[in-house]
């Protein structure tokens, strides 16, 4: 596999946590200091600090760890900028903190610019499916076609909607990196929640698909699970993915159920059953998926509950669930 | 991360290992998972002095990942 720029890392988190890509965006200017007598302000040594682009920022409950391992890459640099890809709230959980605690302007996707100054959580999806986002504010956004420049690389700012209608990808052709964010995983990608909602999901994603392959990147970085060289295999896992929903379109909505279970596992490690289906089932991507599959939703919660446990990823307790992962 | 042993208490890796599993080969990851069965056994025995002979603090097999609660 060819290796990662020196100036770029790879934070790969889990399926609650997205993934982070910290850049380097200067390196110390050591040689200002060389020919200068006298101690250096503060300010003027904190402009020879290298600044650092952050991608993504992970779910609200591991905000502190988030925190901890940049810090660890960046010891006494400073985090100039935090990018989201896009708005979900496993995306964009740590911005608030890492604002706050860094300094960081904040960059997100045009299209979500001003759900996030209103801080509207329907619009940015946080009440629509029970999660969690701390609520910060954006200094700026990037749209399609955009381009800026991190790690010593310059980035295309792409569209990828399809299991985000706003979501955005980066391209580096320079060495053919990819951010892909959830629009392509080694395996598969992020539910289609356009879809669940009465818009287009399927053809926008094959598009992005098709798009990726046009790209032709070398190495993806992506938003779960770890990076990958081989794009032709997991571009050919997400059609026939993406094949397999529009034969059965069931599959999308009952996935998106179980997931949104699961992500609640893993955010609330233990739950009352009845309590989170009564929760839940106020939620509108879970009405309108139940509305979809013409099932009542408490039934489909219970029974998402119940093939969560068949495959070992909730260990039921009576009233309760208690998060576990499949060996 | 738990304040005694410096581990994440969901996967028992170091922040070194969480921050650097993204990067590291198959190899070096099955390297952590053998240092991660080893923790375990220890923390099971309870014995904290034994965490620290089993590697905690050391950083020569870099990072981890996958899941942290």
């Amino acid at each position: 596999m060819k290796p990662l720029p020196e100036s770029i890392r790879f934070i790969e988190r889990d399926w609650l946590s997205c993934n982070q890509v910290l850049m380097c965006d200067s390196r110390p200017a050591i040689w200002q200091t060389q020919y200068r007598f006298g101690p250096l302000s503060r300010e003027a040594q904190s402009q020879l600090l290298p600044s650092y682009t952050l991608i993504d920022s992970g779910y609200s409950k591991h905000q502190a760890l988030t925190l901890q391992v940049v810090k660890h890459w960046i010891g006494q640099g400073r985090l100039s900028r935090l990018i989201n890809t896009h708005l979900h709230s496993d995306h964009c959980g740590g911005n608030a903190l890492l604002s706050l605690s860094t300094g960081c302007e904040i960059v997100v996707p045009q299209a979500s610019f001003a759900d996030v100054q209103a801080w509207n959580t329907e619009g940015l999806s946080y009440a629509g499916t029970g999660q969690h986002c701390p609520r910060f504010s954006a200094d700026r956004a990037l749209k399609p076609g955009d381009a800026f420049n991190s790690g010593g690389l310059q980035w295309q700012v792409h569209a990828a909607p399809g299991h985000d209608a706003k979501s955005l990808i980066f391209f580096a052709p320079q060495e053919g990196l990819l951010i892909s964010a959830d629009a392509l995983w080694e395996n598969g990608f992020g539910i289609l929640f356009p879809e669940l909602v009465g818009d287009s999901g399927m053809a926008e994603q094959e598009a992005v698909l098709d798009l990726i392959e046009a790209l032709d990147p070398g190495l993806v970085l992506p938003g779960h699970g770890g990076m990958f060289t081989d794009v032709s295999a997991a571009l050919s896992r997400a059609r026939s993915r993406l094949r397999a929903f529009r034969e059965k379109p069931d599959r999308n909505p009952r996935n998106a159920i179980k997931a949104l279970v699961k992500f609640a596992l893993l955010d609330l490690e233990k739950l009352h059953i009845e309590s989170f289906i009564e929760t839940q089932a106020k939620t509108s991507i879970n009405i309108a998926s139940a509305k979809l599959l013409g099932e009542p939703l408490p039934a489909l919660l219970r029974n998402a509950f119940v093939e969560l446990s068949r495959i070992g990823a909730v260990r039921l307790e009576g009233e309760y669930a208690l998060n576990a992962e499949p060996h | 991360m738990d304040g005694t042993s410096k581990l994440c208490e969901g996967c028992l890796r170091t922040l070194d290992e969480i921050a650097s599993w993204g990067g590291m080969s198959e190899q070096e990851k099955r390297a952590v998972c053998d240092q991660i069965v080893r923790r375990k056994k220890a923390l099971e025995l309870g014995a904290s002095d034994a965490i620290s002979e089993v590697g905690i603090g050391t950083t020569n097999c870099t990072p981890s990942g996958t899941r942290e609660h």
